[in-house]
């Protein structure tokens, strides 16, 4: 049972990664690997606000605003003086920042290339369904996924933001000249999107009661295996497509674990599907 | 006079929607033959069907006694079925020479190995095809750089440097000044005078009704009507399908030169 | 010349060789991969085994390695037939990962200790010097250089380019779009053979660290700072950014923070490459280095295009 917590657990964690991603990516069109850089700097703001403070709260917060910062610092710094040029102009770039990100967060005065603890406590009770009992962490995480992951997908749906995006999805240029702020909208995007990855930096970190400067790269890899399986721009989807790959991880690792680490599996699995269904699990074919 | 292209019961799907439907035709070998109809007819679909860059849903497509349904699209080209774009589609880093060269080289050297081969400076095949289209002057310069009637040149003789036995032109003459026309006119009687076999998709009526030996219609996926311009123009139906669109393409009653 | 200036300058040379493979599949053929750090090991890993294990002598080795890794290099295509783009990005980003995983822990890839122990080139029965193993490598990046000169003035070279610039108008011509990227893929994968078994052999030991992600990055943006679709640009940026971390030894544990920004500086504020149209160095430099053959011809009427993709990619 405590397999059952564990799925769901990650898939959760990787949700709240991979949803950012996805509509960032469905908006901007460019692989934000960097996106892994925005990771790491929420879970070491989540250290410093829970050193200098000791709640679990007040540190989710830090996280969240200084990812959502770094998200837009990149956005505005990087990305957009960019979107004309080739694309694998803009991924140079982001991957750039994120190798400087990883690196410098690895200063002792920083993070330290170490990892660190992050013992920090919710006050949500551990809730028990008859056999499936889950901790307070685990219960925290799912209940704040499943908050984030509803209320995305209302604003994608039900808001003017929403729509926004929506066009800018379809064509950026059509969006455009019928109306919509650009530079607005992507950059909600990319506040959000960020937020999100930094409260699931908290979170990852406190379940795992580790910190790490390089926490970022392969969960953000996984995401961007999530968003592939989910189909771009597709928040359902990216919540499907982690629960796929949260389960396909956990119970090859149960079972062929000793062959390939678990980071392999999740890239065997990005592969064989890009092979298969180029257009991701869920996503339509395009003719 | 043989059939060249023969497409029979051609159907495409996206999706729900019908883009071609039972479409059945036939051009022989030495013809010009316009393919009109009103926006989202499946004039282009159609096009990419016999190119090969799109698969039918049903039916086949023969060239020159050979069933190329299931042929990819540089296969169909180096057969024979030479194409260009709507939307003009020029490699943009390359000359207008080294796009001609592109398609004579395909023609000369086919497998790898043998496309290996140092490109001469000068190629015959090359030159002669530039001077055909009018575009020995411009040969050095990117594609990018020029007027969209010479861009549209410049693809057809792409085309033309692999010895098409069929050329298809997708609305060669959308977007193109009147003497652009008149001058693109020129090259497509030439071409005839060549004996190259032309499929072209008009918008511009009166182009399509003085330069094509025959005209089909597509309405809706569907031949509604094949036959000499002067017919066509005066039939019943094909005025019916023209009336009943919003935006009809042009006067069909009278060519205007 | 000093030992620590003969290591760089092989390690620059091998490194010239590995830019102009992925610029070939990159730059000419329009296929941004990032598994070329995998294939550089996969030549290394093929030299260091056959080395050791099975008694392959140099020179041997290095066509050897060259036939193993163009065949890996034909395989890594088979994606590329298949997705485009980014997805094409991520695919091969993946293949690099599971790659470097198989080194690391397959026992017969010697897992995480590597291969060691494998002997300096040696030629008539004695042990090449440093100095020699150095004209050895430059000489292979001047061959790779020159071949490459070659192979963009045949016709392949003609219809890579072709299948860069427009997949679907290139089928429209005749070209086999499939074909073309697997042999750009195979011969991609042949320049980064010679250049994994001349760094096996040079250093004498073999790490799955020494081919990951970073790799891979490292050797794609010398070909994108390079100037995509140009020659000389991807071999100067080769030699400057394999130089760079030895000029940035002081800075020590900074080094790859600094690697990390100037990255993403000069793509900032060079989108179009160190040495693509309007950058610095190209206005500072003869303007007849940067660019291929016969687009020389262009020039002059093409200063003023504005149409261009940003890329500054040259043509053939």
């Amino acid at each position: 049972m405590d397999l059952l917590a564990n799925v769901i657990v990650t898939t959760s964690i990787y949700a709240l990664v991979a949803v950012g991603l996805t509509t960032i990516y469905g908006v901007l069109r460019v692989l934000h690997i960097a996106h892994a850089g925005v990771y790491a700097i929420g879970g070491f703001a989540a250290l410093l606000a829970y050193r200098s403070s000791g709640g679990f709260w007040l540190s989710l917060l830090a996280a969240m605003l200084a990812s959502a910062v770094a998200g837009l610092a990149i956005y505005y710094g990087l990305y957009r003086p960019l979107l004309d040029s080739p694309r694998s102009v803009p991924l140079l770039a982001s991957i750039g920042a994120f190798i400087a990100i990883e690196a410098l967060l690895q200063r002792p005065f920083l993070l330290g290339p170490s990892p660190e603890s992050l013992p920090a406590e919710s006050g949500i009770p551990a809730p028990r369904l008859g056999e499936l009992a889950f901790t307070s962490i685990q219960a925290t995480i799912i209940l704040l996924t499943v908050l984030a992951v509803v209320g995305v997908y209302l604003l994608i749906r039900r808001t003017r933001l929403g729509l926004a995006w929506r066009a800018i999805t379809q064509d950026r240029l059509m969006a455009a000249s019928s109306g919509v702020n650009l530079d607005t909208a992507i950059a909600a995007n990319f506040l959000i999107g960020s937020a999100l990855a930094g409260a699931a930096a908290m979170l990852w970190a406190v379940y795992t009661n580790t910190v790490q400067a390089i926490a970022g790269g392969v969960i953000s890899y996984k995401a961007f295996v999530i968003v592939v399986l989910g189909g771009l721009g597709s928040v359902p989807g990216a919540a499907l497509a982690s629960l796929v790959l949260a389960t396909v991880e956990v119970l090859a690792t149960r079972y062929i674990g000793t062959l390939l680490p678990r980071d392999a599996i999740a890239f065997l699995v990005l592969i064989a599907v890009l092979m298969l269904r180029p257009e991701g699990l869920i996503g339509r074919r395009s003719a | 006079m043989q059939p060249l292209l023969k497409v029979e019961s051609l159907t495409r799907d996206f999706g729900g929607n019908r883009a071609v439907d039972d479409a059945t035709f036939r051009v022989s070998e030495g013809e010009v033959v316009g393919l009109i109809g009103p926006n989202g007819a499946g004039k282009t679909t159609l096009f990419n069907c016999v190119s090969g860059h799109l698969r039918p849903t049903a039916g086949t497509v023969r060239f020159a006694d050979v069933d190329v349904t299931r042929l990819p699209a540089h296969a169909r080209a180096r057969r024979g079925i030479g194409r260009t774009f709507q939307v003009v589609r020029p490699f943009r880093s390359l000359t207008v020479r080294q796009q001609v060269e592109v398609g004579a080289g395909v023609a000369a050297y086919r497998s790898f190995l043998t496309s290996l081969a140092p490109r001469p400076r000068r190629n015959r095949r090359v030159d002669a095809v530039l001077g055909d289209l009018g575009l020995a002057d411009v040969a050095d310069r990117l594609v990018d750089t020029l007027p969209l009637g010479l861009q549209r040149q410049v693809e057809i003789a792409r085309a033309e440097a692999l010895e098409p036995r069929l050329l298809l032109l997708d609305e060669p003459g959308a977007g193109l000044t009147n003497p652009e026309l008149a001058e693109l006119s020129r090259h497509v009687r030439a071409l005839r005078g060549r004996g190259r076999t032309v499929l072209l998709i008009e918008h511009a009526m009166d182009f399509a009704m003085s330069t094509c030996d025959r005209i089909i219609v597509l309405v809706e996926g569907r031949v509604i009507a094949d036959d000499t311009p002067k017919r066509v123009q005066s039939d019943e139906q094909v005025i019916a399908a023209y009336l009943g669109v919003e935006d009809p393409v042009g006067p069909l009653s009278e060519p205007a030169r | 010349m000093s030992e620590y200036l003969v290591s760089i300058i092989t390690l620059a040379a091998i490194w010239v060789v590995l830019a102009l493979s992925l610029n070939l599949v990159t730059g000419y053929a329009g296929q941004v991969s990032l598994a070329q750090g995998a294939l550089f090991g996969v030549g290394a890993y093929a030299a260091a085994i056959a080395a050791t294990r099975h008694n392959v002598t140099f020179p041997l080795d290095i066509p050897l390695a060259a036939a193993i890794t163009a065949t890996a290099g034909g395989l890594l295509a088979l994606p590329a037939l298949r997705v485009r783009h980014d997805f094409l990005v991520l695919t091969t980003m993946g293949v690099n990962f599971v790659v470097v995983a198989i080194f690391q822990y397959v026992d017969y890839f010697g897992a995480s200790s590597g291969i060691v122990g494998i002997p300096l080139p040696a030629l008539a029965g004695r042990t090449l010097s440093s100095h020699e193993v150095m004209a050895i490598a430059i000489g292979l990046a001047a061959f790779t250089f020159v071949s490459n000169w070659c192979l963009l003035r045949t016709w392949f070279g003609l219809r890579m380019v072709a299948i860069r610039d427009d997949e679907a108008a290139a089928a429209a011509t005749g070209i086999s779009v499939a074909a073309t990227k697997i042999w750009a893929f195979v011969l991609a994968g042949a320049y980064a053979g010679i250049a994994g078994a001349l760094y096996a052999r040079f250093i004498g030991s073999v790490f799955p660290s020494s081919f990951g992600f970073v790799e891979s990055v490292t050797i794609l943006s010398m070909v994108i700072l390079g100037g995509e679709g140009t020659l000389v640009g991807p071999l100067v940026a080769a030699v400057i950014l394999r130089s760079l971390p030895e000029v940035l030894r002081p800075l020590a544990d900074w080094r790859l923070v600094v690697y990390g920004l100037a990255l993403a500086l000069v793509i900032r504020f060079q989108p179009g490459g160190l040495l693509g149209h309007g950058s610095i160095l190209r206005n500072l430099f003869s303007r007849r280095a940067a660019r291929g053959p016969l687009a020389r011809e262009v020039r002059t009427q093409d200063a003023g295009s504005a149409g261009r993709p940003a890329g500054g990619r040259g043509g053939v």
